[in-house]
């Protein structure tokens, strides 16, 4: 009896010292302190308006600002609810009620309602010009008869009480993939009826930090929110955003220590995973971002799968990713990256395979190989540079690869045309598998994504089940199908899927490697410790 | 005097129109889809690009967009960016400040500099330090700025770091200091060589000549005859420079993150940010008009010999 005690007594320490371990891990986050961090992307930041852009560049910084109803968790790889959590779904699968977590705050000190998240979407679908991010909300049910102008409200989205609403969808999908998104963030109406079409510039949201500063094409600084809705969060003072497109500018600024964290590009990635020191504190992720080459089936020779698949056949991308990209790119199997819910751990991809390749070439009557020519950008993960290496490979098989260089506008332009041979580009292939996979539907027009007309009746049907099953297992075994369907067509060559990398000073603590892009680092969580030389007093 | 501003300000109203009309149709020529632009990426619903078209008139015939636009612009309308949703003139004026600093701050490195190394290596004409600032001076004209920009931003942050890396920093005066740097250098050299020129040219001149013939010492005839008349040239020279350096200052904006005109004029272009490259191009070329004029007006003041009219 004695033992027994003293056991249970045991067991009770030692769970108490596991909670204790737990919480100190939590503790010994430090608090205040400014942190550097960097807008790295095309030029300036063009509005803090969550839903008057889509450009990464501006919501890096907005999904600071604001919260959207869901967040994407990369513990769980997913979203899952932010400033709801779903109480009920209804048997069909289509409405789904939910509940406001309480003391969520707007920075002008208002409580957030159900209110808001309604008259926030109502606002993307009524704005002119239109919200770019409008898309993703007319997935609820009335939202296009209300963005025509037929209907006075979404009759699909419903206020039950000031803490309670509803959404009613079109169709069976997860709403997380449509509502995390930070185009689709909360705004508080007054906030945005007040400022008009300057809401942009000086934004007012209920996120972990507060708009401070922006001094246009330099910086952006944002500062606590001390009412924010996770206790004790966040742990910085300030945060600052440096709009740095150069790399080799964000690299000496970074080993100087004026910046805390960069993203780090094709050229510096071997310096960086090379080194003893900076090595240590690299983040890297692959995300859900394609890059691949599409084959035009109105090109005659590239309308026969088998020349498709030898080209798959006859190109070593280990090579070229291991070599040519120094490794920054992570090697292909199907349309979706590892990091997918849908990811197949078993599939394999095609393999090099010269010999089979030939024969294929053979088969299809093209021993005597063809021409192609391969339009691009001149980005130097997925450009032109990228094209003329795989030349050589293709030549094995008697192709003739030539190149040509345009700008990106102009590439679209010749995409959605039809007036190419092969195009190198990267396209998005998450969060959400389903969706993603749905680019490549027969139903999808070439403008929305299904740029090489692909149609396969079985791939279809797959796809149509998976978006009728409740059972996500079988969902997503089904997507597993299709997609294995999609990648022996070869309807594309996919060479890679993007390693995004981000480089930190030994003081930070918390960035996570985000696969739906790597610079949406949520800074509630991040904090700086002591041997910061910006660190809290 | 004031006949002659007057004439001039008037020429501009149809140099502007001239200039306007060339920059409509050239960025409305551009291949590429504005309204996918105007979202900030290339892959949207057909029906969001076909509503964006309609909310910008991109639908509408060029010809009536640029009646329109020079319509809005005659009562000071520069239109509505297609980005950021609001006035162009606060977009494009938001910008001129940060270029016009750099443009003056390289210009004075450009003047202190390049025209003292130029009256030296024109006063010491053929001798070894002449050819010395000449390798110095050709060295400065051919260094990319780009290149320049990173090895002082290594140097000066990273190395001894004394001064920042990049950005605007609120104004300080520490932040100019590397991008002024990298953006002077090469006009510097530029001017030292015209100015070298142009004393060269003045010192061979008669009226030098006789001066040195009447006994007067070597600073009276520099200060009194050479300085004062290759200063036109010299003059001519950095107005130049300047309406240049508002145009040149893209690639040190961007490397050392200036939030400068350079800079958003490209990247307007590049994302098809139609009304926003047309406001800049457009303050550039006024910049560039009061520059010539401002200089015009000093001619006259350096030599009252030249005529107006």
């Amino acid at each position: 009896m004695k033992i027994k005690k003293v056991l249970t007594l045991l067991t009770a320490l030692t769970c108490a010292a596991g909670g204790i371990a737990f919480q100190s891990h939590a503790e010994t986050a430090q608090k205040g302190g400014t942190f550097n961090f960097v807008a790295p992307y095309d030029g300036s930041i063009l509005s803090l308006d969550p839903h008057m852009t889509s450009k990464e560049q501006d919501l890096l910084v907005t999904s600071n600002i604001f919260r959207s109803l869901y967040q994407w968790s990369v513990e769980e790889n997913r979203p899952i609810g932010e400033l709801a959590n779903v109480s009920t779904i209804s048997d069909d699968g289509l409405t789904y009620t939910y509940k406001l977590n309480s003391n969520i705050m707007f920075h002008n000190g208002r409580a957030m309602t159900s209110d808001d998240i309604i008259w926030s979407w109502q606002r993307m679908l009524s704005m002119k010009p239109v919200s770019p991010n409008a898309g993703h909300i007319e997935i609820i049910e009335g939202a296009e008869a209300y963005k025509a102008g037929d209907a006075k409200a979404i009759s699909g989205l419903n206020r039950i009480s000031d803490s309670e609403f509803s959404i009613k969808l079109t169709k069976r999908v997860d709403p997380g993939y449509y509502f995390y998104l930070p185009g689709t963030a909360i705004v508080p109406h007054e906030a945005v009826e007040a400022a008009g079409d300057k809401f942009g510039l000086a934004p007012i949201g209920s996120g972990p930090f507060k708009f401070g500063e922006w001094v246009n094409g330099s910086h952006v600084t944002l500062t606590k929110f001390d009412n924010y809705y996770e206790k004790g969060k966040p742990y910085l003072d300030t945060l600052n955003f440096r709009i740095m497109q150069e790399g080799a500018a964000r690299d000496i600024s970074f080993k100087s220590g004026e910046l805390d964290s960069i993203l780090i590009e094709a050229a510096q990635y071997p310096q960086y995973a090379n080194d003893p020191k900076l090595s240590k504190n690299l983040i890297e992720v692959a995300e859900m971002y394609t890059r691949l080459i599409n084959l035009n089936p109105k090109y005659k020779p590239l309308a026969d799968r088998r020349v498709r698949q030898a080209i798959s056949l006859a190109i070593n991308e280990d090579a070229i990713n291991s070599r040519f990209l120094k490794g920054k790119a992570v090697n292909p199997i199907g349309w979706l990256p590892p990091t997918s819910e849908g990811f197949d751990p078993n599939a394999k991809g095609f393999g090099y395979d010269v010999e089979k390749a030939r024969k294929l070439m053979a088969e299809a009557g093209y021993a005597d190989g063809f021409d192609l020519e391969v339009l691009g950008t001149g980005n130097e993960s997925y450009g032109v540079g990228v094209v003329e290496v795989l030349g050589q490979f293709l030549d094995d098989i008697n192709i003739k690869v030539t190149t040509q260089q345009l700008e990106g506008g102009i590439l679209y332009d010749r995409l959605v045309a039809d007036d190419y041979q092969g195009l190198i580009w990267s396209f998005g292939s998450g969060p959400d598998p389903l969706k993603a996979l749905n680019r490549w539907h027969s139903k999808t027009a070439n403008t929305s994504g299904n740029y090489v007309h692909y149609s396969n009746a079985e791939y279809d049907a797959l796809l149509d089940k998976a978006g009728n099953t409740n059972d996500q297992a079988a969902r997503v075994d089904l997507l597993r199908r299709a997609d294995r369907i999609f990648q022996d067509d070869a309807s594309v060559w996919i060479f890679n899927y993007n390693k995004a990398v981000l480089a930190s000073q030994p003081w930070v603590h918390g960035m996570k490697g985000v696969a739906i892009e790597i610079m949406y680092q949520d800074f509630a969580d991040i904090w700086i410790d002591s041997t910061s030389p910006r660190a809290g007093k | 005097m004031h006949r002659f501003i007057l004439k001039r300000l008037l020429q501009f109203i149809p140099t502007v129109i001239g200039v306007t009309l060339i920059i409509f149709l050239l960025l409305n020529l551009v291949p590429g889809n504005a309204a996918l632009s105007s979202a900030g990426r290339l892959e949207l619903d057909p029906e969001v690009v076909a509503q964006l078209r309609k909310d910008f008139e991109l639908d509408k015939p060029v010809i009536v967009r640029y009646v329109n636009y020079l319509g809005r612009l005659a009562q000071g309308d520069m239109g509505k960016s297609m980005l950021r949703r609001y006035d162009v003139s606060e977009v494009v004026f938001g910008r001129l400040g940060a270029t016009l600093k750099l443009a003056c701050a390289a210009l004075a490195i450009a003047l202190i500099v390049g025209i003292p190394i130029g009256f030296i290596s024109a006063l010491k004409q053929g001798t070894w330090l002449d050819i010395g600032l000449a390798v110095v001076s050709v060295a400065g004209v051919s260094i990319p700025q780009f290149w320049l920009g990173i090895l002082l931003m290594y140097v000066f942050s990273y190395m001894f770091n004394i001064l920042p890396t990049s950005g605007y920093g609120g104004g300080a005066f520490s932040n100019l200091i590397l991008p002024a740097l990298t953006l002077g250098v090469g006009y510097a050299a530029l001017l030292a060589r015209i100015t070298r020129a142009a004393v060269i040219e003045v010192l061979a001149a008669d009226y030098v000549r006789t001066a040195r013939a009447k006994g007067l010492s070597a600073l009276a005839i520099n200060l009194r005859h050479v300085m004062r008349n290759s200063f036109v040239l010299i003059l001519t020279t950095s107005a130049l420079l300047f309406g240049s350096l508002m145009g040149q200052t893209v690639v040190v904006e961007r490397v050392f993150s200036w939030p400068g005109v350079g800079s958003l004029l490209v990247e307007s272009i590049f994302q098809r940010d139609i009304p926003v490259a047309q406001g800049c191009l457009l303050l550039i070329i006024m910049v560039f008009l009061i520059v010539n004029l401002v200089v015009d007006i000093l001619y006259r003041v350096i030599n009252p010999r030249i005529d107006f009219k």
